[in-house]
């Protein structure tokens, strides 16, 4: 390719992907959901008054609704937050803003590893389009999700780790140390991930240390001291327990239980150990880790709705065929270079690739698109290695030609099936999931106050009065002082005039009353409406009679 | 590693040791495991029993060609020919029934060898592949439970597995073997439903691999042309009959109206714009539907851990394949990418037209449809196999001795795992599905009936009449004379009356007045005021039937 046009493919490219994080942030997906929300009017307290919602200073841990939330996104947010005030957009600016950079750090990451000077620049450039266009990425730097900021430390610590062995500058090493152990302090997954991929890392440049013993020790300790804050503090390890599926077990357990009644019962000893929960507990592991590779999940349907966009999955369906190829090419050169005793990079990349799931698959709703997030870069890196397998299969120009443009025609129209569904549909196809009506009845219940009456909440709203707290922008300061969030947990609790929960019996003649759905009560009239774009009700208010 | 050097050289020894252990897995309590036959099986076996007494169907067909009505879900005809020497031999029984599905299934184990040997003849090892080939058959999961059924499907693999060594043979030998080739592939089109879409498929996909030799041999493959199209002429006719699809069109995705809902909701959405006429499109989200279906066959969970959703096709906890064989099915696929070669090709084509038919099916993944897998699986692990341990052959050290060992063991564990809960538990957790009962029912009653007027039988449990038929001693004459059998609007038929017996969904009848009726229903059905004689459970201690009197 001529420097010219590389440059200015490059620039476009970097341009699209960025347009395509930034272009209606915060209005698509135009709802927020309760993490999203929380993180945003948490940052905000921060910034106003340096406590959190429960009144806590500069915490390590954001309690939040009881599941413990790493810290890192919210620092971060509040940047975000005192530019551009505390709203949608400034939520999830960070995300967009960093999973933007990730685009060039791909490129630069792969031109890091890939030996073969002849195709480097071809397959970093393609990495980065692949990543620039993937609707994982697009989906998830998006939203104000923490794993996208965990995804980029990871990419930024891998680049500067590479970079760092091939200069020989230690300042490299030091900082892709940090930022790896910084991720951390993003997600609750990061904690099996981040250790398992440094070591990797290290074994990696095994040889690289091997003549430096002490800046090896220095590197570990360094690792060790980051991550001692969270080891040491018991409600960050809580929350990961929540979620295994050793908690949700008696599904996972049904039919072995049905075995072992019948075992006792004939007295087979040997039968008996075969039922035994924690062989059902490792196979439903490596099942959960399995899903992660499984072709619907990846290219057709997804896992949540907030986590793809209507009728689609996390890749591009044209993709597969070159992402089967570019794994077979990986594996070849990786196989390669076992045999020649030469680690190269190759062994990195499907390390990672096959790291990525390992917490994911320890949740009860695996797979998990958010969870498993630090699969980027690398299905863009096999898909860019794809095409280098193909070229390579095919000697003459004409075929070339041919692939390229076949390959290249069906990738764009799935690039434009994608974006139209994302733009065009995620907010009428998924609204329900995005909690459309929240902030409109928001909005409702202030103005009723403001008239004097007396709003209640029904407890059929999910973690409301963050809701309302974020989008009246209510003074952290007041709300702290009059007690702050460890109220929540009260079946009925009021923040001034609106009230959350089971509050019926404290409404009066002329107060509001919530809900989405249909009260058994008989004593109100609906007196206003909201509704979803299909003409469904989200959220009707009645008046007490 | 000498342990498989040896194996090659005794290798007949090792392939009729694999051979009987694949006979001894499809055989053993062939009769008892499943613990009862489901409708379809019995359905089979009556109809080759009528077939065997007077030439005719259960509905007094001459020896129908095309398909057999049954049901009226008109089942495929070889498996209904295949049994009727057993029955003649065995009785009206369920091993008769079972067993050309265990014998095929067997031999199965055998082509699969001999393809494999067909398949790399060119390379200078082609035993070991062929051996491990035929073991991973032997002891797969999903071939054993489907080879222990009366499935129509069974037959179906074991003649296009024996049409593809014939074919590769027929080609490498220039001999008139093509023609059998030709004959096998027929039959396997005869034997099951998905098979009339695999096979043409198939065939084509060979002829466009093999044109240079077939050019060569082109009276062969006119002969072969010209038989075969003979053989078809049946199915030609019966193509032309509405009942042909059937089938089909009640198990289709296409049918799928929630589908033209959505493409109709984002063409409104984009508020009916040319744009979204075009990416809206039905045929788009049918498309990405079938895709959908067809990636189903690829899960990991239902490949490796589940199984199929039907209780009847997998043991629910056990997967299709076994989880140690994934890393030699990655191993495999990599080492025949690799080779580049037609072969490979072939296996490749094989294994992605597999699910082709199954695909456009309803429930999916659907492990008896897609049985046109067998034995691609197998033989891409095989290749993984004789790939790793070539590969480790280089490498010193005890490590892979070590590594043999363990990799034995886990083998060896989930096999016994999976035969124990085969043989011991999954006959008595699903006896339900296997409707169970049916036959101790019919028994109890044909002592006692000549006592009563009429027997009342429930339809609760679904088709009652054809295990009348089966476990009774109504013969096919008297059925035909003394049966009233009707036909519901999705043209399957019912049948209310066969002799004494009633079937209907109730017990308490104004029909019944006066006269000295039995009762057989499910336990909930039966009033409390009847006088209860006898009863069957489930294997698991449910209950099945009660058999009772009005008093």
């Amino acid at each position: 390719m001529k420097n010219k046009l590389f440059i200015l493919l490059f620039a476009l490219i970097l341009i699209l992907g960025t347009f395509l994080r930034f272009w209606q942030l915060g209005k698509v997906p135009d709802s927020m959901d309760w993490d999203e929300v929380a993180l945003g009017y948490n940052a905000y307290s921060l910034l106003q008054t340096g406590k959190d919602e429960y009144g806590v200073s500069h915490p390590l841990v954001f309690k939040s609704f009881g599941n413990y939330e790493l810290p890192l996104y919210f620092y971060i947010d509040t940047i975000s937050i005192k530019i551009f005030g505390e709203n949608e957009f400034a939520t999830r600016f960070p995300s967009a803003l960093l999973g933007s950079i990730s685009i060039l750090l791909v490129y630069l990451f792969v031109s890091e590893f890939f030996y073969e000077e002849k195709y480097r620049r071809t397959v970093s450039f393609l990495s980065m389009l692949f990543f620039a266009i993937s609707p994982w990425s697009i989906q998830f730097s998006r939203l104000a999700f923490e794993q996208n900021t965990g995804m980029f430390l990871i990419l930024l610590g891998s680049w500067l780790f590479l970079k760092g062995l091939r200069v020989k500058k230690i300042r490299y090493l030091i900082i892709a140390t940090i930022s790896i152990a910084l991720s951390v302090y993003v997600y609750h997954s990061a904690k099996l991930f981040a250790p398992l991929f440094f070591g990797t890392l290290l074994l990696y440049s095994f040889m690289f240390f091997k003549k430096r013993k002490n800046l090896f020790s220095i590197i570990i300790l360094l690792f060790i001291v980051c991550n001692i804050f969270w080891l040491t503090d018991k409600n960050s390890v809580a929350r990961g327990k929540s979620v295994t599926f050793t908690s949700h077990s008696s599904q996972i357990l049904q039919i072995s239980t049905k075995e072992t009644i019948q075992e006792e019962a004939s007295g087979d000893k040997i039968g008996a150990l075969l039922h035994n929960r924690r062989l059902v507990f490792v196979d439903t592991y490596i099942q959960n880790y399995l899903s992660h590779f499984a072709p619907n999940w990846l290219f057709i349907t997804g896992d949540l709705n907030r986590h793809h966009a209507p009728g689609m999955g996390l890749l591009y369906l044209f993709s597969l065929p070159f992402i089967v190829a570019g794994m077979i090419f990986l594996t070849r050169e990786t196989l390669e270079s076992f045999s020649k005793r030469k680690f190269l990079p190759f062994v990195l990349i499907f390390a990672w690739f096959f790291i990525a799931p390992v917490a994911s698959a320890l949740a009860f709703d695996s797979p998990s698109a958010e969870r498993s997030l630090t699969f980027l870069p690398t299905w863009q890196i096999f898909e860019a290695l794809g095409w280098i397998a193909l070229f390579s299969l095919v000697r003459s120009k004409n075929y070339r030609r041919i692939i390229i443009a076949i390959g290249a025609g069906l990738l764009f129209i799935n690039f434009i099936y994608f974006s139209h569904q994302y733009f065009a549909h995620t907010n009428t196809d998924f609204e329900k999931d995005w909690l459309y009506g929240y902030k409109q009845s928001v909005q409702f219940a202030n103005q009723e106050k403001s008239a004097g009456k007396k709003v209640t909440f029904a407890s059929d709203f999910e973690q409301m009065y963050i809701y309302y707290l974020f989008f009246s922008k209510y003074d952290p300061k007041s709300y702290i002082a009059s007690g702050g969030s460890s109220r929540i947990w009260q079946p009925c609790f009021n923040i001034d005039n609106i009230y959350f929960g089971d509050c019926l019996p404290k409404l009066s003649k002329g107060d509001i009353y919530m809900s989405t759905k249909i009260p058994s009560a008989k004593n109100m009239k609906p007196i206003k409406k909201i509704y979803y774009t299909n003409g469904q009700t989200a959220v009707t208010a009645y008046e007490i009679l | 590693m000498k342990v498989f050097d040896t194996i090659t050289k005794h290798y007949r020894v090792a392939l009729f040791l694999i051979v009987f252990l694949a006979a001894f897995l499809r055989f053993y309590r062939l009769d008892s495991v499943p613990p009862s036959m489901y409708w379809d099986e019995v359905s089979q076996g009556y109809n080759s029993y009528s077939i065997l007494k007077t030439g005719r169907d259960e509905h007094a067909e001459l020896f129908p060609l095309a398909r057999f009505a049954a049901f009226g879900d008109y089942k495929a005809p070889v498996y209904i020919y295949a049994d009727v020497p057993f029955i003649a031999i065995l009785g009206k029984n369920t091993l008769a029934v079972r067993f050309p599905s265990a014998l095929f299934g067997t031999l199965t184990v055998l082509a699969a060898f001999f393809l494999v040997l067909e398949l790399f003849s060119s390379s200078k090892n082609k035993i070991l592949p062929g051996l491990l080939a035929a073991f991973f058959l032997s002891i797969s999961p999903w071939h054993i439970q489907l080879s222990r059924a009366a499935y129509e499907a069974n037959i179906a693999t074991f003649f296009t597995v024996a049409g593809v060594f014939l074919f590769l043979r027929s080609i490498r030998t220039k001999s008139w073997m093509f023609v059998l080739s030709a004959v096998s592939f027929v039959l396997a089109f005869y034997a099951f439903n998905s098979h009339r879409v695999f096979i043409p498929l198939f065939v084509l996909f060979l002829f466009a691999l093999f044109r240079k030799e077939l050019w060569t041999m082109k009276k062969y493959v006119i002969v072969a042309g010209i038989i075969s199209f003979i053989v078809f002429i049946p199915f030609l006719q019966y193509l032309k009959t509405p009942e042909s699809k059937l089938r089909f069109n009640e198990v289709n995705i296409f049918s799928n109206a929630d589908i033209v809902k959505q493409s109709n909701q984002w063409i409104a959405e984009d508020s009916n714009s040319a744009a979204g006429k075009v990416l809206h499109n039905r045929r788009v989200l049918f498309g990405l539907l079938y895709a959908k279906h067809y990636f189903d066959f690829f899960d990991p969970k239902y490949l490796f851990f589940t199984g199929d959703g039907n209780p009847r096709f997998s043991l629910q906890d056990n997967g299709e394949l076994y989880l140690w064989e994934l890393p030699l099915l990655l191993a495999g696929v990599y080492l025949l990418c690799r080779k580049r070669n037609r072969e490979a090709l072939l296996i490749f084509g094989w294994f992605l037209l597999a699910p082709v038919a199954a695909a456009t099916a309803r429930e999916t993944p659907h492990a008896l449809r897609s049985e046109t897998f067998i034995p691609t699986y197998e033989i891409i692990m095989a290749s993984g196999m004789v790939g790793i341990l070539g590969g480790v052959r280089r490498f010193g050290g005890k490590v892979k001795y070590l590594a043999f060992v363990g990799f034995g063991i886990i083998g060896i564990v989930s096999f016994y795992i999976f035969v124990h809960d085969y043989f011991v538990h999954y006959g008595v957790i699903y006896s339900y599905q296997w409707q169970y009962g049916y036959e101790q029912a019919v028994q109890k009653v044909e002592k006692i009936k000549s006592g009563y007027d009429e027997v009342v039988f429930t339809t609760a449990y679904g088709r009652p009449y054809i295990y009348v038929l089966f476990y009774g001693n109504t013969a096919p004459n008297q059925y035909w004379k003394d049966s009233t059998v009707t036909r519901d609007v999705f043209g399957f038929y019912t049948v209310s009356k066969l002799g004494k017996y009633v079937f209907r969904d109730h017990m308490l009848d104004s029909s019944d007045k006066g006269k000295k009726v039995l009762y057989v229903g499910a336990p909930n059905e039966i009033p409390s005021n009847f006088k209860k004689i006898d009863e069957v459970k489930f294997l698991d201690g449910g209950g099945a039937f009660v058999i009772a009197q009005n008093t």
